[in-house]
């Protein structure tokens, strides 16, 4: 395996009111795998996640993610390392008094493309999942799947290195939840490592993809992934 | 800037979201505004009378009563002679008595009545250079008493360090309420905007999620509390603008404010404006 594309080593995490979300975890998501971190509501998904995206810091131990020594990254670099990064969320987190395209193109913009090539690039992710027509639909006015799909674009709009979504079919009837998930191994086939947090076994189950489970902050003890 | 468009767009968004609350800081940035600019006004007119009189400032020396013609002359020459002065005019008894009959027809008899002229021949003096400092008048003037055959030297001394004084107080005074008042104003675009990007919490959040810098997230804001400033700014102004036209259709010599002065209080405006949406929005930043 090539260099690992997330790498913790011995993380723990406490939170101010001494809740101990992480403990001692070792483990590492490769460049362009697919797996699914599991356990139930409380066991630190969430957490492990978010010091992916240094929304947190680690209380002790190592975070690498695409190279970078999350611990020595510097305030300012953060939005670098977070373009590299595509996150959905169970409530999508759309921003709903803009368009469908909009949102898509919030990331671009940021990005500082031009205009047109906003508008291309949005586009083009929109086919992706399936729902260039609705690109001038704000976001309400969409299904919760459709809406999904859309933060999912603008996930994947800047073609970034590692996906991470949080209990992404949580709010997703069955077969709609099927479709996403089948959303999520192609974008894992195009090359981009895809961390999905989800209680859903059933779901789980029927993907065969690597699964990390976390109990009470731990990793169960098991065959090293 | 490469973002400007964007920028610019999502303020003026911000701008008509905000709505009332908007309408409000702009209010507050025009009363704070107003009244800066009436002070400025009053200054500026106060400032323009006092520089326009000492431009006109003479000295009015009189010779004592038993200096003839021929001393006076010597008078004349040695005034003209002093550092400062520009001119001299000589006026003799004679004219100083048809001025006084000009001056006062009606009282024209008093001067037959008493037989004899009692008025001092005098020289009329002006002074030379732009800059006449109160204090170097006053200097002059000595100088001049202390001439041979000077009787007194007479000048508008009070009434123009009485100008100088008003006008200094009134600048003070402006100065010093244009700070608090400004200071009022910057702390209701900090609330202000404070509430705006309150309610804009989540939209940060997810465009700080999307690899947003910090001033990507904070530009719009900075722009909105820029365009408060100006907006408010500009508001005072035709306010202003209004009442000194309004004040001139009544034939008060009020004179509007000038260029610089408009610059610096829209620029200060403007600038607290967007300083205070900066400081608005840097504690929903910490995602």
């Amino acid at each position: 395996m090539t260099a690992p594309m997330i790498k913790m080593r011995n993380v723990t995490k406490v939170y101010e009111n001494g809740v101990v979300a992480l403990d001692d975890v070792t483990v590492d998501v490769g460049k362009g795998e697919l797996a699914f971190l599991t356990g139930p509501s409380g066991a630190g998904k969430s957490t492990f996640l978010k010091l992916i995206t240094v929304e947190e810091k680690a209380t002790e131990g190592l975070v690498e993610v695409a190279g970078h020594d999350l611990e020595a990254l510097r305030r300012r670099d953060i939005p670098y390392l977070r373009r590299r990064i595509g996150v959905v969320f169970q409530d999508f987190r759309l921003l709903s008094e803009r368009t469908v395209l909009e949102n898509v193109m919030l990331p671009l913009t940021i990005l500082g493309l031009t205009p047109a090539e906003q508008r291309r690039r949005a586009l083009q992710v929109l086919t992706v999942v399936g729902l260039a027509q609705r690109k001038d639909a704000r976001p309400l006015e969409l299904s919760g799947g459709e809406q999904q799909r859309v933060a999912i674009a603008r996930a994947i709009a800047l073609d970034p290195a590692i996906l991470l979504a949080d209990e992404p079919t949580g709010n997703l009837d069955p077969d709609i939840t099927w479709h996403i998930m089948k959303l999520f191994r192609a974008i894992n086939a195009r090359g981009t490592a895809v961390v999905i947090a989800t209680h859903d076994y059933d779901v789980v189950r029927k993907m065969d993809a690597r699964i990390i489970k976390i109990l009470d902050g731990k990793l169960p003890p098991g065959p090293p992934a | 800037m490469k973002n400007t468009g964007f920028f610019l767009r999502e303020a003026f968004k911000n701008i008509g979201r905000g709505g009332t609350l908007t309408a409000a800081a702009v209010l507050a940035i025009t009363f704070a505004a107003l009244i800066a600019g009436i002070f400025g006004t009053v200054y500026y007119n106060l400032r323009m009378i006092y520089e326009e009189v000492r431009q006109e400032l003479y000295v009015d020396v009189y010779m004592k009563y038993e200096v003839d013609e021929e001393r006076a002359a010597a008078v004349g020459k040695h005034l003209r002679r002093l550092p400062g002065v520009a001119r001299a005019d000589y006026i003799s008894r004679e004219k100083a008595a048809e001025e006084f009959v000009g001056l006062f027809p009606e009282d024209s008899d008093l001067l037959s009545a008493l037989g004899e002229n009692p008025l001092p021949a005098s020289y009329r003096v002006y002074l030379a250079g732009e800059e006449r400092a109160p204090e170097e008048v006053a200097r002059l003037v000595e100088e001049i008493k202390a001439v041979d055959g000077v009787d007194d030297a007479v000048y508008a001394q009070e009434w123009l360090s009485n100008l100088e004084r008003a006008a200094r107080v009134v600048g003070v005074a402006g100065a010093a309420v244009a700070v608090v008042l400004g200071a009022a104003a910057i702390l209701v675009v900090i609330s202000t905007i404070g509430l705006a990007v309150y309610a804009r919490r989540e939209t940060i959040a997810i465009m700080k999620m999307v690899g947003a810098t910090d001033g990507f997230v904070r530009a719009p804001f900075v722009v909105e509390g820029f365009l408060i400033g100006v907006f408010g700014g500009l508001l005072a102004l035709a306010a202003l603008y209004g009442g000194v036209q309004f004040l001139q259709t009544y034939d008060v010599a009020v004179r509007f404010l000038p260029e610089t002065y408009v610059g610096a209080g829209l620029g200060a405006f403007a600038l607290g404006g967007a300083l205070g949406s900066s400081v608005a929005v840097r504690r929903f930043l910490k995602v």
